[in-house]
């Protein structure tokens, strides 16, 4: 290596630059180490945030079929209970009309043979 | 160590710290993407979960609604449709024994009744009487001289009652017209129960299903 204010040989500038040039491809080994690294963090938030999104479309589509089958459930329970209510309802308005038909039919006779 | 090294050997670590600085600087901004890329799609997750959850059960339920009511309209139309049976039942009933008395012997002075009153109904005058075969045979003149005499003393008008030889298809009973005006009084059974239907329904539906 020349001293300073003593002109460098050929031989020792060579040298320095081969030095330098050893630390810029160093430099840029970091950066390209880095910029891997970074895509390789990226990609894998990428890859996690897609899993997620796909877990999530798996968890809608449970979620449809389980709210559809309560839902279901409830609309089964509610028209076997219309149901219910309905022959309930016949059944009492078959059993009071039987009591009471004899009643209409000689009121309504009355009403037809009855003259001023 | 010379000079010159020194300087040199500055320049190297300036160049890895440069380096060395630009690559955190990477990191850093890939960390801070990668965690932004991972937030939003934990808030899409979390956003849809929430919300679906009473999207779907709405729009099930507005279908399901829709099915009960048409179910209960469909229950409500059945259990009229079977109380119009019973009362059809019940009428029927009554014509039935309307008919046993029109059989017996007092059911000439109900005849005569009815046309009286239909008379009356019509406030006398010039009036024709259509019965049914049977009961034309009823309707001698002596009872329609006695009918219209009594019309003619309620309403005060001069009537008298004339068989129609048109015979009705009836239980018993009979309908007067007035020969001027065409105006009628339906005095057979089943005209009057039609008007017994219409006026006194819900009193008769009362009375048979409470």
């Amino acid at each position: 290596m020349s001293e300073p204010g003593e002109t460098p040989s050929f031989q020792d500038m060579l040298k320095e630059l081969r030095y330098l040039k050893e630390t810029e491809a160093q430099a840029q080994k970091i950066i390209d180490d880095s910029d891997k690294r970074a895509k390789d963090l990226v990609s894998d938030a990428e890859s996690k945030a897609a899993m997620l999104l796909s877990e999530n479309v798996e968890k809608r589509r449970q979620l449809e079929i389980q709210i559809r089958d309560e839902v279901e459930k409830e609309f089964r329970e509610t028209l076997a209970k219309l149901e219910e209510d309905y022959v309930s309802e016949r059944s009492k308005v078959k059993q009071r009309s039987e009591e009471h038909m004899e009643e209409a039919v000689r009121y309504l006779v009355r009403s037809l043979l009855a003259t001023r | 160590m010379s000079k010159n090294m020194e300087s040199l050997e500055a320049m190297r670590r300036k160049i890895i710290q440069d380096a060395e600085a630009e690559a955190l600087r990477i990191i850093t901004q890939a960390t801070k993407r990668a965690d932004e890329v991972l937030e939003a799609a934990r808030q899409e997750s979390s956003y849809e979960e929430d919300v679906d959850r009473s999207r779907i059960r709405d729009s099930h339920q507005a279908t399901d609604r829709e099915r009960v009511s048409e179910t209960m309209s469909k229950y409500t139309a059945l259990l009229s449709s079977y109380k119009s049976e019973i009362m059809d039942s019940i009428y029927q009933e009554t014509l039935r024994r309307v008919k046993i008395h029109v059989d017996s012997e007092e059911y000439l002075s109900t005849f005569e009744g009815l046309i009286v009153e239909a008379g009356i109904a019509l406030g006398g005058g010039e009036l024709t009487v259509l019965v049914n075969q049977d009961d034309a045979e009823r309707a001698s003149s002596e009872l329609l001289a006695r009918a219209s005499a009594e019309v003619t003393k309620v309403t005060g008008k001069e009537t008298r009652i004339t068989k129609s030889k048109e015979p009705l298809k009836v239980v018993g009973g009979a309908r007067l017209v007035q020969t001027e005006s065409k105006a009628t009084v339906d005095n057979t059974f089943e005209g009057r129960l039609k008007r017994l239907k219409e006026q006194r329904q819900s009193e008769l539906e009362n009375m048979v299903f409470g």
